[in-house]
């Protein structure tokens, strides 16, 4: 199942923040877990992913680090900033919020 | 052919070094991400993915690299985990999106002065853009003018019968007293010289032998209308009198827009006028000189008809001062006879006299400045646009109008180079100067308002008048220099006031002077001396003492060695005995807040003229 873009645009930072929140990640790690954690719902086209981390950057939700790995390549690595948590919890809420008044509304678990 | 790449490639690998490197003596070349793309070993079709993306974030060369690095290990990941290079390209998606996504996100990131950079580039090219926008509403706006104001006047000049009209007299008249070659220097030197030096014995031959002359002005000073038909193809265009002139010929397209204009109307006669004004004058003098009272009291009284036609001509500009002039020429021949002879008029002809000069009582009953403020409501329609509502924007017409017509400079030009200048002006200032300006309406409005509160002060003496309050006005309008484009046509267009009120004044107050005396004179002979009091002369041969047209007061009276004095107390307020200033007689009567001269106006007798000796 694909989501429209429109609910994809406030869904996928905050997943990707929640993805982070575990830990530092990568981003084609990134991408797998959430095909895989997900089931495809929220997959993330990887032309997508990049924009999107650079944006949450420019924000300061989420910081980098560059690690060279032994074979001399450089990987990128992300982790969740202290505002970024708070974004994250705030968002969190929010989709409580949301999902709690659509199940009211027999939208959720119909 | 490696020789020949070397310095090129050299040049790039520096050219791709960062600052921070090459001040460390290193050329690395680390900002070179094609040749890292290159180098990571990528599978050809995820290498042209990345390159294609890299390329076209147009980013810094900096950020390009990162980006770079994060994609090749992006890719290297993919492959890692064991896709095919076509896989992972593909599920990479649409390089175009991802590499416009990219470019704005990293953009976002940059620091604070690139934004605010950014932020005054866009302000400067919008400000760029409505200055050229405004420029071009500026450059098509055209003045469009609907009221014919020269026609109006011709046409209530026509409506009068020929036979009414002074001025094919007055035509005539100059052509028999100036029967010379040369037109334009018609008048013989003969009269411009001074009545009280030495040439009088030839003014007088001259006189007497342009009798004919003189009396045809006479004639022409009785008719109700002076008659001068304005404007091209009107009085003006009349070669006989040296009038051959085109003022309109060969000027540029400024002119052109004010062509037909009242600004443009030529009046040549007033300085043919002024000269039959002093030739009545010397002719009265002869005339007082030889006992002939008849021919003394025609050419005053030709004097005053010829005062009163220039009062009611529809002209445009200096009849009113001419007409002032010439009053006070025959007032001060009443006064010059009243001084030197003064048993040449008898007593009916002094009342009639008395009488005679007696109407007027302020400056509106001695000019009529009505087409003053048609004349600049003609300028006004000539320099703005018209929206049919009463209200437009000044144009480039209205700009040159002011600059190349009347010199008025708004900006302070700096290249002296004309051609400079013109281009600075226009291109530069002009549509600035249009947003400052006052729009047609504000324009009119104030200089309305303006003109209705200076014609109100022509109904009263001057020293009612608020005259300070003009100049504060006048001067808030040139305070900065903003205010000073801002008004600019106000100030163009305002016509003061003032300077003929003045001249209104002094005229009234010398007729003051002129009938006091002639009701001393008429005292005198029933009485064999002269009053005490002023008083005593009203009511028989005075209606009332007249007041000091300076302080409202009863105008000053003292008898010195047996002979009469009437002063004002002049400008300065202070009695001085009625001595005048040293310098000017005249000088005392100026009524210029910021300019109080010293002594007293003296009213009667009149001042006898000096003449140096190199005066003529």
């Amino acid at each position: 199942m694909r989501i429209e873009r429109e609910l994809m645009r406030g869904a996928g930072p905050m997943a990707v923040m929640r993805l982070l929140q575990g830990g530092e990640r990568y981003g084609y790690e990134m991408i797998e877990l959430l095909e895989r954690q997900t089931a495809g719902v929220l997959a993330m086209g990887q032309s997508t992913l990049y924009p999107l981390l650079y944006n949450l950057e420019a924000k300061g939700w989420v910081a980098a680090r560059v690690e060279i790995a032994g074979n001399g390549r450089s990987r990128k690595y992300y982790r969740l900033t202290e505002k970024g948590k708070k974004r994250l919890t705030r968002e969190c809420r929010q989709w409580e919020a949301v999902t709690a008044a659509m199940g009211k509304l027999g939208v959720i678990g119909a | 052919m490696s020789d020949v790449l070397w310095p090129s490639r050299s040049f790039r690998r520096l050219r791709l070094t960062p600052t921070r490197d090459l001040l460390r003596g290193r050329i690395t070349g680390r900002l070179d991400w094609r040749a890292k793309i290159r180098a990571a070993g990528l599978p050809e079709a995820a290498e042209s993915v990345v390159l294609q993306v890299v390329t076209r974030t147009r980013l810094w060369r900096a950020e390009k690299v990162a980006v770079a690095d994060e994609l090749i290990a992006h890719f290297a990941d993919g492959l890692a985990s064991g896709a095919s290079a076509d896989d992972v390209a593909r599920a990479f998606g649409d390089p175009r999106r991802a590499a416009k996504l990219i470019g704005c996100a990293k953009r976002r990131g940059r620091a604070l002065p690139w934004h605010a950079l950014v932020v005054a580039v866009k302000i400067f090219l919008l400000l760029i853009g409505l200055y050229i926008a405004l420029g071009i509403y500026f450059y098509v706006g055209r003045p469009t003018p609907t009221i014919d104001y020269l026609g109006a006047i011709n046409q209530r000049i026509l409506a009068v019968p020929p036979a009414d009209r002074a001025w094919p007299l007055y035509r005539r008249a100059i052509l028999m007293l100036t029967d010379r070659p040369n037109p334009r220097e018609r008048w013989p030197k003969v009269i411009g010289y001074n009545f009280y030096g030495k040439h009088w014995p030839e003014i007088t031959v001259w006189l007497r032998a342009h009798n004919a002359g003189l009396a045809l002005a006479r004639e022409a000073s009785t008719k109700p209308s002076f008659g001068f038909v304005l404007g091209r193809g009107g009085s003006e265009d009349d070669p006989a009198l040296g009038w051959d002139f085109h003022r309109y010929d060969g000027m540029n397209w400024s002119t052109t827009a004010m062509e037909g204009s009242l600004y443009m109307t030529l009046n040549p006669y007033w300085q043919d006028a002024r000269t039959l004004s002093q030739v009545l004058a010397a002719d009265a003098k002869l005339a007082s000189e030889g006992g002939d009272a008849a021919r003394f009291e025609a050419d005053i009284e030709a004097m005053l008809g010829l005062a009163a036609q220039l009062k009611d001509q529809e002209g445009v500009g200096m009849e009113g001062t001419i007409s002032l002039s010439i009053r006070a020429e025959a007032q001060g021949q009443v006064a010059a006879t009243l001084r030197d002879h003064p048993l040449l008029l008898d007593d009916a002809r002094l009342a009639h006299l008395a009488h005679r000069l007696s109407g007027p009582n302020v400056a509106a009953d001695l000019v009529n400045i009505s087409n003053e403020r048609a004349e600049s409501l003609d300028l006004i329609q000539r320099a703005y646009t018209d929206d049919g509502h009463g209200d437009g924007r000044l144009t480039l017409a209205g700009l040159r109008m002011l600059r190349e017509e009347h010199g008025i400079r708004l900006w302070n030009e700096g290249p002296s180079d004309e051609d400079l200048m013109l281009w600075y002006y226009k291109v530069a200032a002009a549509p600035v100067t249009q947003l400052i300006a006052l729009s047609r309406r504000q324009l009119v409005d104030t200089f309305n308002a303006n003109f209705d509160r200076q014609e109100a002060d022509l109904h009263r003496p001057i020293r009612e008048m608020d005259v300070r309050r003009h100049f504060r006005e006048i001067g808030a309008w040139s305070r900065t220099p903003v205010d000073r484009v801002r008004y600019a046509m106000l100030q163009l267009t305002t016509t003061s006031l003032h300077g003929i009120a003045t001249t209104a004044e002094r005229v009234l107050g010398q007729r003051d002077g002129v009938v006091v005396g002639i009701a001393l004179e008429l005292y005198h002979r029933r009485h064999g001396r002269y009053p005490e009091l002023l008083e005593q002369l009203t009511p028989d041969l005075l209606p009332a003492v007249p007041l000091d047209r300076i302080t409202g007061d009863p105008v000053r009276y003292r008898v010195v060695d047996g002979k009469p004095l009437v002063y004002s107390v002049g400008a300065d307020r202070h009695d001085d005995g009625g001595v005048l200033n040293p310098n000017n007689p005249l000088w005392a009567a100026q009524w210029h807040p910021n300019d109080v001269r010293k002594g007293d106006w003296v009213l009667y007798p009149e001042p006898v003229p000096t003449v140096s000796d190199n005066e003529e």
